[in-house]
């Protein structure tokens, strides 16, 4: 680093740490923090609802404000996802897979505790990552072009769906039904209706968040009601030890850590892409890697929780490259910081990174203060929030089934937000009765649009002949080298057990 | 004997009709809209032809065997929670079924009088209904309702729609 970036990075801290910025940052981490813990309330109705303080706040206050309640968002939305199978907002679905099977086993302490622990160490491993990254991957981003993005796009989804336990066939349907759901509504580019049964409502296309509500809520509600049991089927044992033991789980799988953040940022990087699909992506990730994964992820499996948290926090760092360095918002939350920015007078793009170079370390340090402290925060309560799932269902359903329709409705203000919720619910129900795995549906109908746009815009430059670009094909083997490893590996392993017992 | 018929295969050929409807839907769009149908289709149409196929063919080993062995082999799923026997019970099936009409019952409350009623009373007659006290439903009950209009409609200016009963009978 040059002398401007170290006297930028102490002008930023400064920046942050006066009293009044840094109270700021406090009222932002609670109100994220509580806000964010119910589902349908996402991080962008949070910063939405204070956005209007920045007019009357200095640059470092309103920044502090907003980037607080932006960036603890990931860690406060597992809390629902693993106490009741509710995503809390995108990003946290994947948390679900391996965390309420924990908190099934009584060990929602332990779950709790390894994700806010790893959402921390993610945040900040992120904000590192951003720091150095920036001059690196700025000319490798341009390199890529819609062929080799829309081939990203489809690895994703093939990959997850493929990694669904020992049906991929089925993985991969369940994902192309999940696209087949995104077709609904005006299509982008030409404003054609497609698919909406002239339904004034599908217009729109189907809401994420009454999706997702309806396709994990509804049938685990459903699930617990018909178990007459609590969530923890075993006593929670003790919390105090679990606590400890989630923390302890985190730092020993330090470089699953790493690697998931790694993940994240990348996943980040890439405008529009990172917000819903970074969580599968490391937990594909940790599924392909880790020792014995493929037994225990989905049972209750801590590095299944661990390697998701962090890589959903180390994300944001990825997702601030494109927003500071080209002006491209990297989610629709990035969207609406970016208009906090420019309403202090901060232009992201070229001058961020030269002229106001104090402002993004800034934020820089905002994500690993903010990710710290939330984490503090959520871990003072993991006892609170641990004793939830001791709670009887006939208390809990009728609570928790309010709330998710309140989320839902949220979604675009519409009754059939709800029906959608339903409907999805019943699918889910479907699915999960008759061994077919729901969350490649969701990958697919998050990842639908940004495919069709990099394939129609792929397509026009190059026709089909974008499938035969260098990176589109270094990509597919990719692909192809991921889904063949895990059979590879199951020969290799069958093949010296046989030479073993001989 | 094993049915060859699995509700496993059913779901496949409720995807098949899907996938089939997306592919047949797509050459009524222009080249632009058209273009990323058919690839869905068609991939989703091969990919679950090709699962139908697998399907049949572990149905039939399975009936082969008469042991039902082979036919659960893809039932464990790394990215999706199993089906535990209490939901599959005589008991649990009724328990999900009674669910369901909480949840289309609640629907219909929303779509009658609204939000504002039919959520605190889906929530106190759901809790009183499963045996729990007066005292405690009522709380909680009341703190729906404290939530619905405190956080939802003041905090978060969120304006949820009048029933229909509510709208045809106002009551000022």
């Amino acid at each position: 680093m040059g002398n401007d970036m170290i006297d930028a990075a102490i002008l930023g801290l400064q920046g942050i740490l006066q009293w009044k910025a840094f109270a700021l940052m406090i009222v932002g981490i609670l109100i994220s923090s509580t806000l964010v813990a119910m589902p349908g309330i996402g991080s962008k109705t949070a910063i939405a609802l204070l956005l209007p303080f920045a007019f009357v706040l200095n640059k470092y206050e309103a920044i502090a404000l907003i980037v607080s309640i932006w960036a603890v968002s990931n860690t406060a939305n597992s809390i629902t996802s693993i106490l009741f199978s509710i995503p809390g907002g995108g990003g946290s679905q994947a948390t679900i897979m391996d965390g309420y099977p924990m908190a099934k086993k009584g060990e929602a302490a332990r779950a709790l505790a390894a994700a806010f622990t790893s959402s921390a160490l993610g945040g900040v491993v992120g904000a590192i990552v951003l720091l150095l990254a920036i001059p690196v991957l700025r000319p490798l981003v341009l390199v890529l072009g819609p062929p080799e993005f829309f081939m990203l796009v489809m690895m994703g989804v093939v990959m997850v769906g493929a990694l669904s336990g020992k049906a991929p066939l089925k993985g991969i349907a369940v994902g192309a039904f999940g696209l087949a759901i995104s077709l609904i509504g005006i299509q982008e580019q030409s404003g054609v209706p497609r698919y909406t049964f002239e339904a004034i409502y599908l217009f729109d296309g189907i809401g994420l968040v009454p999706l997702t509500i309806g396709l994990f809520a509804i049938p685990e509600l459903i699930a617990l009601a018909a178990r007459k049991g609590t969530i923890s089927e075993v006593s929670l044992g003790d919390i105090s030890a679990g606590r400890l033991q989630g923390i302890k789980d985190a730092f020993s799988n330090w470089w699953l850590i790493i690697r998931s953040s790694i993940v994240g940022v990348w996943v980040g990087i890439i405008p529009g892409l990172g917000s819903s699909v970074a969580d599968w992506f490391a937990y594909g990730h940790a599924l392909q890697t880790c020792k014995g994964a493929r037994e225990t992820f989905g049972t209750g499996d801590v590095r299944g929780v661990i390697a998701v948290d962090a890589a959903t926090n180390a994300k944001e760092g990825g997702a601030l490259i494109p927003t500071l360095a080209f002006g491209i918002p990297g989610s629709s939350t990035l969207a609406l910081v970016f208009g906090g920015l420019l309403i202090v007078g901060v232009t992201p793009g070229r001058e961020i990174l030269t002229t106001q170079l104090d402002v993004t370390f800034s934020i820089i340090w905002l994500l690993i203060i903010s990710s710290i402290l939330t984490s503090l925060l959520c871990l003072t309560f993991v006892k609170q929030m641990a004793q939830a799932t001791t709670l009887r269902p006939s208390i809990l359903v009728p609570l928790v089934l309010g709330m998710a329709v309140l989320g839902s409705f949220a979604n675009s203000n519409r009754l059939e937000d709800v029906v959608v919720m339903i409907v999805f619910g019943i699918i889910g129900f479907i699915l999960r009765a008759t061994g077919w795995p729901r969350p490649p549906l969701l990958l697919g109908l998050v990842l639908g649009p940004l495919a069709e746009r990099f394939m129609w815009t792929s397509y026009q430059i190059y026709e089909f002949s974008f499938l035969l670009r260098p990176g589109v094909l270094i990509i597919f083997g990719l692909l192809v080298l991921s889904l063949a490893y895990p059979l590879i590996q199951k020969r290799f392993m069958a093949k010296r057990q046989l030479e073993t017992s001989l | 004997m094993k049915r060859l018929i699995t509700p496993s295969v059913i779901v496949s050929f409720i995807f098949l009709g899907i996938f089939l409807y997306v592919l047949i839907g797509a050459f009524s769009f222009s080249s632009m809209p058209r273009l990323f149908p058919l690839v869905v289709g068609g991939a989703g149409v091969v990919v679950v032809l090709f699962q139908i196929i697998l399907g049949f063919r572990k149905a039939y080993r399975s009936r082969a065997t008469d042991s039902g062995a082979i036919q659960d082999q893809d039932q464990g799923m790394a990215f999706d929670f199993e089906v535990t026997a209490d939901e599959t019970s005589r008991e649990g099936v009724r328990i999900t079924i009674e669910q369901f009409v909480w949840v289309f019952g609640l629907l219909l409350g929303l779509w009658l009088i609204g939000f504002y009623i039919s959520v605190p009373i889906f929530v106190f007659a759901y809790l009183m209904r499963h045996g729990e006290s007066w005292k405690l439903s009522g709380i909680l009950g009341a703190i729906m309702a404290v939530v619905v209009w405190g956080l939802f409609h003041e905090l978060l200016n969120l304006p949820f729609p009048e029933g229909v009963l509510v709208r045809l009978f106002p009551w000022d």
